[in-house]
């Protein structure tokens, strides 16, 4: 096609393309150096912002080491505060749920790991907080917050420990043939992990799980 | 804000050393640097991350150089070199996995961060303090770059955030402790009665026969190693004293050249063993490069070297790859093992050892893995068959006397009439001492039955005794009866126990969710 044209009509055609659209190429690359300059400075910030919150954790761990340290409360609460995108929010929330318990502020605790189920983007750390919340719900005898809690399932890894609290739960309500049931279902998943395989078997021991066949 | 960490983090960042400086470390994160690599072949995938043959033979090699830090003079055999092969794979499978995806949770490590844990590492400390010359000499002995090791250490505290994390922040709740006591501390109390295998030895009889047989279907039971008897010829320092003369104006005129301030006859002994060890030691490399060549010109003998060089051929008595003797060090045993020389027949190359003399060596004998003898093996088959016979006849007994039991037969009566003795024994805990531990396995394992009726059962124990036992009651434990100390104690483990069951799950999501390939069992059947 283009052999039809000479070099003067295609000049002319160049110059009324240039003419109609120039505003909208400078526009164009002013955005798009925004746009890359932006992405660069918003990453930038991320990585600052995670290495801040990074060191704040390095103390946050290092004071724990001592038991009912006023420090850890100072230290975690600071980090959900300043850093509340980071992972470090999940885990300061974690430390104050223990203290929490601790303290027998039970409520408080609910309230922490309820942060972590509603705010981490790490779906490991939803189930930690679900299994430790309905662990609570279940000794403040709250059967049922206790059940609904663990319906929702975010990381099927954790099935074992699910079921080994849902067999606590069946113990509490004095179903013992589910409560056996459920502990058995956590051992088959648990055979690898030597801890958890000895802390079911004890479960099992339990005088109240009686055999229903005999030997 | 950093000196306020370093104060804080010693404690934390004295639990990471030993897993820095031992095995995992040592075989850590050499991909991030080589990833250059011309190898194309992958032994282990992990998600995007490869290790290539290269990087994975350079974590070999670190390993086995921290293996034979650790057991100096032991060859590192066939069979530990594939373990080895196998746990260097694990690991960076482990690792790699664990800190990819804590970056991809963004956790992070920030420089100042690195370097200050870096600098309070105890390894690299001299009297309290960094010591860059340390830290460079560990680094060089263990194969790695500055970088490497940096990056080694930022992974490593990118795991362990997520690790403390998840196991330092777990719990108790006070009705799980008092679960944990009931459970824990549960007594129970038995009858049982124990049948000794050795009580059936008198009317044991074996038939011979039984003992071909037995030898005849376990021929893999009975292997002798692969063995050599090695021909060599070793030049040892020593012995080139005698050939080696220093004159008294050869010592004189090196004590003018040196223009000593002490008179001649002072230092005249010390400038004689100087210059003899110098004339030693240039005449050993020039034997030494003599041996290395005539042995491999004529790589079939050692005829000509011998000859030649009018040094005697030695033969060793018979060994095997496992064989640990003052002779037989790791490089020999490595060398008459190797390809060429095992199995092409081949002189090997130059071998120094480590008192100074060098080698070069040859087979002169060579036994294939065979399986041994019968009248080598014939009594250790004897008495192992023996021993299953009389754990058969110990176990037809206490099935005999279960069922006794079952039909309601008095046990006293039953194990009397046997020849037994029935014990009574109450308050059993978990941890009792002087009953064997595989009973008391089986005591709490065993259910009590629905019926109330008491549950018997039988097992065998690993010394071919066999035991009938009847669990007549359960004791829950008391948290009442715990000391304010010993309830602070169990919390702490139980809790711990509790992070870490959690923590476990999280790596095996992550495993169960990551595209692994291994290549691995080719590799190790390639390894020569």
């Amino acid at each position: 096609m283009v052999e039809y044209y000479n070099a003067d009509d295609e000049a002319q055609v160049v110059k009324a393309w240039l003419k109609k659209y120039t505003s909208s190429i400078i526009l164009g690359l002013i955005l798009g150096i925004a746009l890359f300059y932006g992405i660069q400075y918003w990453m930038a910030k991320r990585v600052v912002t995670a290495e801040k919150a990074a060191t704040a954790y390095f103390m946050l761990l290092n004071s724990t080491g001592l038991p009912n340290n006023p420090q850890t409360i100072l230290l975690a609460t600071d980090i959900v505060k300043n850093y509340p995108k980071t992972p470090y929010a999940s885990m300061a929330q974690l430390f104050l749920a223990q203290i929490s318990v601790n303290a027998q502020q039970y409520d408080k605790a609910e309230t922490q790991l309820q942060w972590v189920i509603g705010q981490s983007k790490v779906d490991a750390f939803k189930q930690l907080a679900r299994l430790r919340l309905a662990r609570i719900f279940l000794f403040q005898n709250d059967i049922d917050a206790a059940q609904n809690t663990l319906k929702v399932v975010d990381d099927k890894a954790y099935l074992p420990l699910i079921e080994t609290v849902r067999g606590d739960i069946f113990m509490a309500q004095k179903q013992f043939d589910k409560a056996r049931s459920a502990y058995q279902t956590a051992l088959k998943g648990a055979e690898s992990f030597e801890g958890l395989n000895s802390r079911l078997q004890m479960k099992l021991s339990d005088p109240r799980l009686v055999s229903n066949n005999s030997n | 804000m950093l000196q306020n960490i370093r104060d804080k983090t010693q404690g934390l960042i004295a639990t990471l050393i030993v897993g820095l400086v031992a095995f995992t470390f040592a075989i850590w994160g050499i991909h991030y640097y080589l990833q250059e690599s011309k190898s194309s072949t992958v032994v282990v995938q992990v998600n995007g991350t490869k290790l290539t043959q290269d990087n994975f033979e350079r974590l070999l090699k670190r390993s086995e150089r921290l293996f034979s830090l650790s057991n100096p003079n032991v060859p590192i055999s066939d069979a530990a070199r594939k373990k080895l092969q196998k746990t260097v794979a694990d690991q960076w499978l482990e690792m790699t996995l664990l800190s990819e995806a804590a970056n991809h949770e963004r956790f992070a490590v920030s420089a100042p961060m690195l370097r200050e844990t870096l600098a309070n590492l105890a390894v690299f400390q001299e009297k309290g303090v960094f010591s860059p010359t340390l830290y460079q000499r560990t680094l060089d002995a263990l194969g790695y770059t500055p970088q490497e090791f940096q990056q080694n250490l930022q992974n490593q505290l990118l795991i362990d955030q997520v690790r403390y994390g998840m196991i330092q922040s777990a719990f108790v709740l006070p009705n799980e402790l008092t679960d944990a006591v009931a459970t824990l501390y549960q007594t129970r109390d038995m009858g049982y009665v124990l049948i000794p295998a050795q009580s059936f030895a008198n009317s044991m009889t074996l038939d011979p026969k039984a003992i071909e047989q037995y030898y005849a279907s376990h021929p893999s039971d009975f292997m002798d190693p692969e063995k050599v008897k090695i021909a060599y010829i070793q030049i040892k320092p020593e012995n080139l004293k005698k050939q080696v003369s220093v004159s008294d104006a050869e010592v004189k005129a090196y004590y003018d050249a040196q223009s000593e301030t002490k008179p001649f006859a002072a230092v005249k002994n010390s400038i004689a063993t100087r210059l003899q060890n110098q004339a030693v030691d240039k005449l050993m490399g020039s034997l030494s490069d003599q041996l290395d060549s005539l042995a491999y010109e004529d790589p079939t003998s050692l005829q000509a070297v011998s000859q030649k060089l009018k040094l005697p051929i030695q033969v060793s008595d018979w060994f095997n790859a496992q064989t640990k003797q003052a002779i037989f060090e790791p490089a020999v045993i490595q060398a008459a093992f190797s390809n060429d020389v095992l199995q092409q027949g081949y002189n090997s190359a130059l071998i120094t050892l480590s008192d100074g003399s060098v080698m070069v060596l040859r087979i002169q004998a060579h036994q294939a893995t065979q399986v041994k003898p019968l009248a080598i093996v014939q009594a250790q088959i004897q008495s192992l068959l023996k021993a299953q016979a009389l754990e058969k006849a110990a176990s037809a007994k206490a099935e005999l006397i279960l069922k006794g039991l079952q039909q309601g037969q008095d046990p006293k009566v039953l194990a009397q009439k046997n020849g037994l003795l029935w014990q009574e024994t109450q308050g059993v805990t978990r941890t009792s001492a002087g009953i064997d531990p595989d009973i008391i396995k089986l005591l709490f394992k065993t259910p009590l039955n629905s019926d109330g009726k008491q549950s018997v059962v039988s097992t065998s124990l690993k010394n071919g005794d066999a035991v009938v036992l009847r669990v007549r009651g359960v004791h829950v434990g008391d948290i009442a009866r715990l000391s304010v100390q010993q309830k602070m104690q169990l919390q702490q483990e139980w809790g711990q126990g509790l992070g870490e069951a959690d923590y476990d799950l999280y790596e095996r999501g992550l495993k169960d969710a990551a595209k692994i390939k291994m290549n691995l069992s080719k590799d190790v059947s390639q390894d020569e």
